[in-house]
């Protein structure tokens, strides 16, 4: 069991987009209100307030089907920036009380109160001096779950909502656990839950009881976090952004169908995975600074070659370019190779000094592109290179 | 070769010409100086093969001719010499024989035939410049040029001759230096890219005695003289980006802040944002600028001056270290700092300077 002195918040901001709308529009208080990707009719609702909630109208529905339920909603498109400016200051607010925070989407966060509840008078006046704060200076209500982890305390924010504040104990849960669905524990899912009813497991205290070698046997690594989970228990601390771990490196390789030492099929191939790189660190805001190239010959030999860049980059045309050379020299043996691979190391966070000569226009492309491709999938827009790999080579990809 | 020099003269003359030995040489004749005795002078030669410089010393030729001397060990043995005359000459099988008061060493040696020659520099374009103005102007400019070998260019100062002057550039692609200098006289005109290296050393050798350099430039080569110094260095192949492109034309906001309260700010609050790439955020208010940085695991930095502003109130991001870079090498009281958006770059300049110019671009806000 977790320590009983934990003191962890779930923090989620009710009905976030339409709430902050509201605020800045107060004559669409009471009012059915539904945020909107766009006013098109292949849009999707993204954030629902709680008086469309009572027509049956919730996030990710279509924008036609949430009209249909409730035909006089309001219907807002989203800003996006707006959303965004919210978040931080409430993030912000959240800060003054601990420095441990840890942002879980724009509307979420868990808060380490272990150290600090005290000098607020406790957790429960804590989580009141959140919300007050947080209503004071933008106007916006939010839901609070106190419990001594993070998994139980997204039960509690789960409990009573919107504008809630409540608190699970470890004595709580036996009874509370009684008669809990699986699918309020975070971290199960509709297949999973299916998967433990088959095992005749309905419940929290049911799954909690669940030998824990059979759920392993069942679930594989999974079945240990389950077994913890019927039992409360989750260790997971709460991680402030700045104590997340950089990783250390990001790579992607393939195995390719035939062996090879075609240098235009191979660099296709290279510029193919030198995207997928960049796309990843640009996800997780991260540049590198080292170039590296992986092969595999044919007698399954494994070399590497590495180059350290001039100036850091998430731009998968200049990790291309950096890599090409090193691929040539692994060729130069004149072996084929079955296996080609990148990856970027030396990764950090930090933010890049801008440069004088840069081309803004490649970064807007490349945001762009970015953007399209998380629309319609991860190679709706590609180098035109790229064209010839997919369909002449019939390279299967993995990693 | 034989000749009699004042242990100080040559001392100096031999640690000038050091600044162009190679610390890692493969070729043993690069960690020598060549030394040539006539017409009483010594000359003391030095050179890496990029730069080569020659230090003329007064000396008593008792025998003209040249030889060679391991560069590290006669500096540290004319260091720890006293001081008095020193007599030094060279024997057929190359052994220098350095005499002074009681001491008597010899040390072995290459034939000067295997020193390679100094370039001969023809003439394209000359100018001749005053000292402490080119001194100064390499401290201005020297200082934001690129570290990356691989992108040479960006390692050299530009030098802009024409009949308007001298203009020397220098950029790392993050920050741009622009400093007009006046000549004494000027022929012809051309573009030339000097190593950063090559002009920081000339500035370290030069005395800081009143007096002119002289500059010769031709195809791929630069040559300086000052009196007893002079310094050959080769020319950066290739094109230097195009600078005007990015000095910003047209402004919204000015800021006049005091030099010296300014470079002490940002030295304090960049010891909490040296931990966040150097980050700093500067913020004005009326007549107020604030400067503050965070740090995740450091902590946070709070300072304000007083400036004057015209324009809006603005908010800008900037890395410490080149703003700190400038303000070491701006000697007027305040400064003038042009604005014209977050992402837009600024423009520092000495106030009511128009000679110097830094543009530096900002970094993120948030």
């Amino acid at each position: 069991m977790d320590s009983p002195r934990r003191i962890v918040f779930l923090l989620d901001m009710d009905a976030f987009f339409a709430s902050v709308e509201t605020r800045e529009r107060p004559e669409l208080a009471g009012k059915p209100v539904m945020v909107v990707g766009s006013a098109s009719p292949r849009s999707v609702v993204c954030a629902a307030n709680y008086e469309i909630r009572k027509f049956g109208v919730h996030s990710a529905m279509s924008y036609i089907q949430a009209i249909r339920l409730c035909p006089h909603a309001e219907v807002i498109p989203a800003q996006p920036a707006l959303y965004r400016q919210a978040s931080r200051n409430v993030f912000s607010i959240c800060e003054t009380l601990t420095d441990m925070v840890e942002i879980s989407s724009i509307d979420e966060c868990y808060m380490d109160m272990t150290h600090t509840a005290a000098r607020f008078g406790g957790a429960e006046e804590a989580g009141k001096l959140v919300k007050k704060l947080i209503y004071d200076r933008e106007g916006l209500t939010c839901t609070i779950g106190i419990a001594p982890n993070k998994l139980l305390a997204k039960l509690a924010a789960g409990l009573q909502k919107p504008d809630g504040l409540s608190q699970i104990t470890t004595e709580d849960l036996p009874k509370l656990f009684e008669t809990l669905p699986l699918i309020s524990l975070y971290g199960i899912g509709a297949k999973t839950e299916a998967k433990l009813r088959s095992m005749g497991i309905t419940t929290a205290a049911s799954l909690g009881r669940a030998s824990r070698y059979r759920l392993q046997k069942a679930f594989g690594v999974l079945g240990d976090r389950l077994a913890d989970m019927g039992r409360g228990i989750a260790e997971s601390p709460v991680v402030p952004y700045y104590a997340r771990p950089i990783e250390k490196s990001i790579s992607h390789e393939t195995t390719l169908e035939e062996d090879t030492s075609d240098m235009q099929q191979l660099g296709r191939m290279l510029h193919y995975l030198a995207e997928q790189v960049a796309y990843r660190l640009r996800k997780k805001g991260l540049t590198t600074a080292t170039v590296g190239v992986v092969g595999r010959y044919s007698n399954l030999q494994r070399t590497t070659r590495s180059h350290t860049l001039a100036e850091r980059t998430d731009d998968g045309l200049v990790l291309y370019q950096a890599a090409l050379p090193l691929l040539e020299d692994i060729l130069s043996t004149g072996s084929s190779v079955r296996l080609v691979g990148i990856s970027a190391a030396g990764l950090t966070d930090e933010i890049l000094q801008p440069g004088l000569f840069n081309d803004d226009k490649r970064k807007t492309l490349i945001e762009t592109i970015d953007t399209i491709n998380e629309k319609l999938g991860k190679t709706a827009l590609k180098p035109a290179s790229l064209l010839k790999a997919h369909k002449r080579d019939h390279i299967t990809f993995k990693g | 070769m034989n000749v009699i020099c004042a242990r100080k003269d040559l001392y100096e003359g031999v640690q000038i010409a050091s600044r162009a030995v190679s610390a890692r040489t493969s070729l043993p004749i690069l960690g020598h100086l060549l030394m040539t005795a006539e017409d009483d002078r010594l000359c003391i030669t030095a050179t890496d093969l990029e730069i080569g410089l020659e230090c003329y010393v007064e000396a008593k030729v008792v025998e003209p001719g040249s030889m060679t001397a391991p560069a590290k060990i006669i500096a540290e043995l004319l260091g720890s010499l006293p001081e008095t005359d020193v007599a030094i000459a060279i024997d057929n099988d190359y052994n220098v024989s350095i005499k002074c008061a009681a001491s008597d060493f010899s040390l072995k040696s290459l034939p000067p035939e295997e020193f390679p020659m100094l370039p001969d520099v023809v003439e394209e374009t000359s100018f001749t410049v005053d000292r402490d103005i080119l001194i100064s102007g390499v401290k201005k400019t020297a200082f934001a040029v690129g570290a990356d070998e691989s992108r040479a260019i960006l390692t050299g100062i530009l030098m802009q001759i024409n009949e308007n002057g001298l203009k020397l550039v220098s950029t790392d692609t993050h920050r741009l230096c622009v400093l007009d200098v006046p000549l004494i006289e000027s022929h012809g005109a051309t573009n030339a890219i000097v190593p950063g290296r090559a002009l920081n050393d000339l500035a370290r050798v030069i005395p800081e005695e009143q007096g002119a350099v002289s500059v010769g430039i031709s195809a791929s080569q630069i040559k300086f003289t000052a009196d007893d110094i002079v310094m050959v260095s080769r020319l950066i192949e290739g094109q230097f980006p195009n600078f005007e492109r990015v000095i910003p034309t047209e402004h919204t906001k000015t800021l006049i802040i005091p030099t010296q309260q300014f470079e002490q700010s940002l030295r304090r609050a960049s010891i909490v944002a040296r931990d966040n790439a150097n980050r700093i955020i500067a913020r004005t208010d009326n007549g107020n600028l604030t400067i503050t940085a965070e740090s995740g695991s450091v902590g946070s930095a709070h300072e304000e001056i007083e400036i004057v502003k015209q324009g809006e109130d603005t908010k800008m991001a900037f890395s410490a270290r080149y703003l700190l870079d400038v303000l070491g090498v701006i000697e007027t009281e305040a400064i003038e700092m042009e604005l014209s958006g977050e992402v837009n770059q600024a423009l520092i300049r000495p106030q009511g300077q128009y000679d110097y110019l830094y543009v530096v671009m900002p970094m993120q806000v948030s």
